[in-house]
């Protein structure tokens, strides 16, 4: 099996480099080490029930919410029904709102007619001489 | 002596048998009218459609039913308006025969007042305002109206062949242009 022969000169170079580069890495990790905390690491213990029952709220709200899904409110009447029901109340409003306007529309007439032929009332004439008149008469 | 004992004896048994069978009291108590309980108009109607066979017809219809036309997708804004105001209504029809129908559109049916009795012996009329009432030889109507709260008013018409009662925030004129509102509606609407 072929090896891999490196220059005698590079491989020292190579090892400094490396040799060099732990030495830093290790001189620099206890400066660096108390910095490198995880932002989670600042949530505390009681907040992830909290947040937990939070997510659950939110989910549940919004599966009963939404249209999609099994949790969807069942319309309770169908819109064969609602029409059919309708047709029904507005055959009955209609009727009464027929019987009313003829029943008043009557009245209405009545009190035309009775206006007609009761006596008008005796109106004061603009001319004054002819109210001298009657009252000479 | 021996008589008066002999008359006791027969006279006993007589007098037991009329004391079991009716009180004294009962007998001596002037007669009492007999109160008919009052029911709620609905109830009353719906009794009446139930226990004349098909000769009258009933029914109601809520508010969850108005509502839920509203949500109809090709309900108009007037009805909508209209019908967000009312709560309930029901209504009992009387079926005519054919020679009835006749009859009545010749002007030759006389009118009956057994629905206005009935709904006036079994319904409590207390806080009705007559508004109207017309009688002809054809025809009998009645036309009530109560104030339930703000907003919440019946309007009440009987004749002697329907009751319609209507409730809801609705006013004398509303039902006055109601046919007009309604129009569309019938359109839209299943034969």
């Amino acid at each position: 099996m072929e090896q891999e022969h490196f220059d005698p000169d590079f491989q020292e170079l190579y090892d400094r480099y490396i040799q060099a580069e732990r030495e830093e890495a290790g001189r620099i990790y206890p400066e660096i080490a108390p910095k490198l905390i995880m932002p989670v690491r600042h949530i505390r213990r009681w907040q992830y029930p909290v947040a937990a029952a939070i997510l659950i709220l939110a989910a549940g709200t919004w599966a009963l919410r939404s249209d999609f899904g099994s949790f969807k409110p069942q319309p309770k009447y169908t819109e064969a029904e609602v029409r059919q029901s309708l047709s029904e109340a507005v055959r009955a409003l209609t009727l009464c709102s027929q019987t009313i306007t003829q029943e008043f529309g009557q009245i209405e007439n009545l009190g035309a007619m009775t206006e007609a032929i009761s006596p008008a009332p005796r109106e004061i004439a603009d001319n004054p001489q002819e109210n001298s008149k009657t009252t000479k008469n | 002596m021996k008589k008066y004992l002999i008359i006791l004896m027969t006279l006993l048994p007589i007098a037991l048998a009329a004391q079991n069978s009716t009180s004294v009291s009962e007998i001596l108590a002037p007669a009492q009218p007999v109160k008919v309980e009052k029911k709620e108009l609905a109830v009353v109607l719906s009794s009446c459609a139930t226990s004349t066979g098909d000769n009258y017809r009933f029914f109601q219809i809520n508010e969850e039913m108005f509502k839920a036309f509203c949500n109809l997708k090709d309900a108009d804004s007037t009805s909508v308006a209209l019908f967000q105001k009312i709560k309930s209504v029901c209504m009992l029809e009387r079926v005519l025969t054919n020679a009835e129908r006749k009859k009545l559109n010749s002007k030759d049916l006389p009118y009956d007042c057994w629905l206005w009795n009935t709904i006036h012996n079994n319904v409590d009329l207390t806080g009705y305002t007559i508004l109207l009432k017309s009688t002809t030889y054809s025809s009998l109507t009645k036309f009530l109206k109560k104030e339930l709260g703000p907003g919440d008013n019946e309007f009440l018409l009987i004749s002697d062949k329907m009751v319609i009662d209507i409730r809801g925030d609705i006013q004398i004129n509303t039902i006055y242009e109601m046919q007009k509102v309604l129009r569309y509606v019938q359109k839209i609407l299943p034969n």
